[in-house]
């Protein structure tokens, strides 16, 4: 009951907020700001029909598979550099220096590279997606209980087995961390890949509409990026919460032994 | 953008810091840096990896040293800074106060919470098209829109978590010495509010200046961005990664800044790189 209180609540500013684009916009005379009807229409019209396999498509699987391959590069690395303090500090004055890289900085290089379409795309997007993962991964291997490990070790656990078994694990709420953040950079990187320099793909088409003044169509692609968006954070949630839920009620566990 | 990384080790870190060696520290690293760097060069010129697309480092160094030595390139560096500057301003005006405020009470906070936590997952990026029409490619306004339009979320959010955040007993105990609402604010809920807000500040310049970068290279105009894809379009590979390079040496640069604005502001707070997760 208090749950859902809540989420009515939080409902009340998008609602108010979208009625009164709706009514605002309606006699709107601005061609940069259309009605807010016509732009739902453009959006049905585009994405459930007419761009769907050309642009939508395209986009989300590029994403999706820079974002695999990010993830687990990262968590590779990640897991390697915290679990052996000398080559975190001999190869982390390159990643930190790599990831101050501004994204959009490393499309040109990435066409250098790969040329434009699938390959090109994905590089980037995984490269976004890599450096927090990194970053995360890293932080939460060295958070591991030292006792833990010390405990495994005379128990004779392989290291493949304290692997799984305890680092994994254990450093899982800071990749899953790491991972909100990933998907935020790599959808921005996804936009950003087909803006500069692809034929097709969502950056590519809100682009395209601008130039050519489809300025419903436009705000139809802004719609559907933001709409994206969404849908990659509530995914995330979900399997965050299912993944993590063992490891929430263990905390409540060890701290309510604590309080005794 | 939720979870903020630590940058920094724990104290137990830093302790183990202090018993490693100079070798240890600075010695190695830059020789594994250096080792990169001479395989890089090594592959490139024995033609293991293809010249054409990967010059060797020494190439690079050597368009990379031409480069800096045009006025244009640090013009556009400069205009690239300005615009960034001009819009993470406008973010920490707007941003600081609306974050207050929508942190201040508990109605405001259950309203606008979700709704800004699912703005922050829009990328930014997708608002060009329409600030193009709005404010031309032109002047330095563009830029500065984008980094406005990146940074002021996280500012917002993580101020808005911060006054959430602030301890009930110490406001009780402040207000049983009488504090008035005005001193409750400027003695009890910014100082507790401002490890959050400089979290929100660090990620939002950050953010503000990957946009920055974004909109002079997808744009054009006169920024950093639009000097890397000019190089690129001359088809001279090397001068594409020494400006590559020389961005990141900008990125880096920022974000060193940051970080020690950071601890100095906040050397006083026990954990000052608690962030909101």
């Amino acid at each position: 009951m208090m749950r859902f209180g809540r989420f009515g609540i939080g409902l009340i500013v998008p609602v108010v907020f979208f009625s009164l684009w709706w009514v605002l916009s309606e006699n709107s005379a601005s061609p940069y700001f259309p009605p807010l009807r016509r732009t739902l229409a453009a959006f049905v019209e585009i994405w459930f029909f007419s761009r769907f396999f050309t642009d939508l498509l395209p986009s989300v699987s590029h994403f999706l598979s820079g974002l695999t391959i990010g993830v687990v590069l990262g968590v590779a690395l990640g897991t390697l550099m915290g679990l052996f303090p000398r080559l975190r500090r001999d190869v982390s004055p390159m990643t930190e220096f790599i990831r101050a890289i501004p994204t959009a900085a490393l499309v040109p290089l990435a066409l250098i590279l790969f040329g434009t379409g699938f390959a090109m795309e994905t590089f980037l997007i995984s490269l976004a997606v890599f450096f927090p993962i990194l970053v995360s991964t890293t932080a939460g291997v060295r958070s591991v209980d030292q006792v833990y490990l010390e405990v495994a070790q005379s128990y004779g656990l392989s290291f493949t087995d304290r692997l799984w078994r305890i680092i994994i694990p254990a450093a899982a709420p800071h990749i899953l961390a790491g991972c909100r953040v990933a998907i935020a950079f790599g959808l921005a990187a996804t936009v950003i890949a087909n803006m500069v320099a692809s034929g097709s793909g969502l950056g590519f088409f809100i682009v395209d509409a601008q130039t050519s003044f489809r300025l419903p169509d436009m705000w139809a692609g802004l719609i559907m990026i933001g709409l994206l968006g969404y849908l990659a954070n509530g995914a995330f949630v979900f399997v965050e919460h299912r993944l993590l839920s063992w490891h929430r009620g263990w905390r409540g566990a060890t701290r309510a032994a604590r309080a005794e | 953008m939720t979870a903020d990384v630590p940058i920094q080790g724990s104290s137990q870190e830093a302790r183990s810091r202090l018993r490693l060696s100079w070798w240890q520290r600075i010695g190695e690293p830059a020789v594994a840096v250096l080792c990169v760097i001479g395989a890089w060069e090594l592959l490139t010129r024995s033609g293991v990896l293809p010249a054409q697309d990967l010059p060797p480092a020494t190439v690079i160094g050597a368009a990379f040293v031409g480069d800096v030595q045009e006025l244009r390139v640090w013009a556009a560096l400069g205009a690239t800074l300005a615009s960034w500057a001009m819009g993470l301003a406008a973010a920490i005006i707007v941003g600081i106060p609306a974050g207050l405020l929508l942190g201040s009470s508990r109605l405001s906070y259950l309203l606008f919470q979700p709704s800004l936590e699912f703005i922050r997952t829009i990328p930014s990026i997708a608002a060009l098209p329409l600030l193009i029409l709005l404010l031309g490619t032109r002047g330095r306004e563009l830029a500065a829109a984008m980094t406005f339009l990146g940074a002021v979320w996280p500012i917002v959010i993580q101020t808005m978590y911060g006054v959430r955040d602030v301890d009930p007993t110490t406001m009780d105990a402040g207000r049983a010495y009488g504090l008035r609402r005005f001193q409750l604010f400027t003695r009890i809920v910014l100082p507790s509010a401002l490890p959050y807000i400089a979290t929100g500040l660090r990620l939002g310049a950050i953010v503000g200046l990957l946009l920055a970068v974004a909109a002079s290279l997808i744009a054009g105009g006169t920024g950093i961005g639009f000097l890397i894809i000019n190089a690129s379009f001359s088809g001279v590979p090397a001068l594409v990664y020494a400006r590559i390079v020389l961005t990141g040496i900008m990125g880096l640069g920022v974000t060193l800044m940051l970080v020690a604005i950071e601890s100095r502001l906040l050397f006083w707070h026990s954990s000052h790189r608690r962030a909101e997760t």
